[in-house]
């Protein structure tokens, strides 16, 4: 190559790094604009959405219902409305209608790309668009799991009635998470729990009856007590009927959790079910009953885990019952087998305990 | 008019309840971790605090049960706003010294009530 040449070639490689930096340069700085206009454009309209709270008839200007400053007014709406509840939401929704945004939404849903079907899903959810429920429901059959799982938890945003069984029916079908829907059913609350209780009844399902089992606890849906308590018999189902129980804390509740407990301690290794007792203890220690002392105490000296969470159970029952117990126990065990107890650490001051040496009788 | 100290290291719903307050002619106070919260409440002793649960540098139960052991500001109502739902949250809520509780996502009407009738209660 010439030296002629070799200049040329380094002076085109200059001016197109320049041309680069150039083009960079300018992108950044058409960007900070844009921020800086759209920080102006925040700073200006959230008086206008923090005003329709409260107000069916917001004051949207004609100018700021398109283009950029209407999904400006989009992004501050949908902020307000995730965080709030109550009738005062009803004109942060009317300023999305009125940036057509609802519309979009719903044409949204039939898009091909999988990011703004869930964008539109999302956004009927946080609306809580009860006229797009049907929309909505046909999205938990999407091909993409994103878009199932928003449209799960829109859902649970839309609530009323008819929302749990496609959200049980997408669980069963292996289409949304079993997280997903308990989150979305949490979300419908109270007023759902008897169509809960009869999935946790009549679903076909394990998983279905297990998320059942488990909303219910959480919900403290008290009338669902005689469901769990005979859902503690199902196999698939029974660890999550037992917490719920131990959730709902009804007394009521105790003879059933005392029994399955008893079968427990008493099973063969080979039917030993440790997460199941594990719960069954957890569960008695929430209820709070003392007529569990007795069972509970049998707990120690079986594993590290289940002396610790016998011992949780028992330590709001009070120390000087569970003692009592603890003592009778000791003498038992003492007696019939020579196996020793384990201490009731953390339950009873240590002054009152025996020493671990004169209870290895 | 009183003087509301608001923590929560959520911007949006600082901005939220500061909107709903000053509409009610209350002075608002924000702060959006732990520590800022005390340090705002021993310097200005405010006549109600609204404290988010899970904040940064300090809990809310931390701050809660600090302004308990705090002389001057053990008697001043104390509201949890908070996304922590669960009975077990709530018996804590209030084992730390706080006065009620408020569950995310929130009314602001349910709020204001709530906060206008405790200010009533600490004036009496």
């Amino acid at each position: 190559m010439s030296t002629s040449a070799g200049v040329a070639v380094a002076a085109a490689l200059v001016g197109l790094v320049a041309l680069l930096a150039l083009f960079v340069a300018v992108e950044r700085a058409h960007r900070e604009r844009r921020t800086s206009r759209r920080e102006a454009d925040a700073e200006r309209l959230r008086p206008v959405v923090l005003g329709a709270l409260g107000n069916r008839d917001p004051a949207v200007a004609p100018a700021d219902r398109r283009g950029p400053t209407a999904r400006v007014l989009e992004e501050l709406a949908v902020g307000v409305l995730e965080r709030t509840r109550g009738a005062d939401r009803e004109g942060v929704v009317a300023v999305l209608g009125s940036t057509g945004a609802l519309g979009r939404a719903r044409d949204g849903l039939d898009s091909a790309r999988a990011a703004r079907r869930r964008h539109s899903v999302e956004l009927l959810g946080v609306a809580g668009d009860r006229s797009a429920r049907r929309l909505v429901v046909a999205r938990l059959a999407d091909r993409d799991a994103d878009v199932r799982a928003a449209a799960a938890r829109a859902l649970g945003r839309i609530g009323g009635p008819g929302a749990v069984a496609p959200l049980m029916e997408a669980l069963g079908d292996r289409r949304v998470s079993a997280t997903t829907v308990s989150m979305a059913l949490l979300r419908l609350g109270p007023a759902a729990a008897p169509e809960v209780r009869s999935h946790l009844l009549d679903g076909h399902d394990p998983a279905v009856r297990v998320v059942a089992a488990d909303v219910l606890g959480v919900l403290g849906d008290r009338p669902s007590r005689p469901a769990l308590e005979e859902a503690v018999g199902d196999t698939a189902v029974r660890v999550s009927a037992v917490r719920a129980l131990g959730r709902l804390g009804d007394p009521r509740s105790v003879p059933v959790l005392l029994d399955r407990l008893e079968d427990q301690l008493e099973a063969p290794l080979v039917l030993f079910d440790r997460q199941l007792t594990l719960t069954l203890v957890e569960a008695l220690g929430l209820v709070g009953d003392r007529r569990a002392v007795g069972t509970l105490s049998r707990c120690f000296g079986r594993t590290q885990r289940l002396s610790q969470a016998a011992s949780a159970a028992l330590a709001p029952m009070g120390p000087r019952r569970s003692l009592r117990s603890m003592r009778e126990r000791e003498e038992q065990e003492r007696r019939s087998r020579g196996v020793p107890v384990a201490s009731l650490a953390g339950v009873v001051r240590p002054a009152t305990l025996p020493s671990p040496r004169s209870s290895r009788g | 008019m009183s003087l509301v100290l608001v923590a929560d290291d959520d911007v949006e719903v600082c901005t939220l309840v500061r909107f709903k307050l000053e509409q009610l002619g209350h002075d608002t106070l924000l702060a959006h971790d732990g520590e800022e919260a005390m340090r705002s409440a021993l310097d200005v002793v405010p006549d109600l605090v609204l404290l988010d649960w899970m904040m940064p540098r300090s809990t809310g139960i931390e701050v809660c049960e600090a302004l308990r052991a705090t002389p001057m500001l053990a008697r001043v109502p104390i509201v949890m706003l908070t996304a922590r739902a669960r009975e077990s949250d709530l018996e804590r809520g209030f084992a730390a010294g706080a006065d009620d509780y408020v569950t995310k996502p929130f009314s602001l009407r349910e709020l204001a009530s709530r906060v206008e009738a405790l200010l009533e209660r600490a004036r009496r």
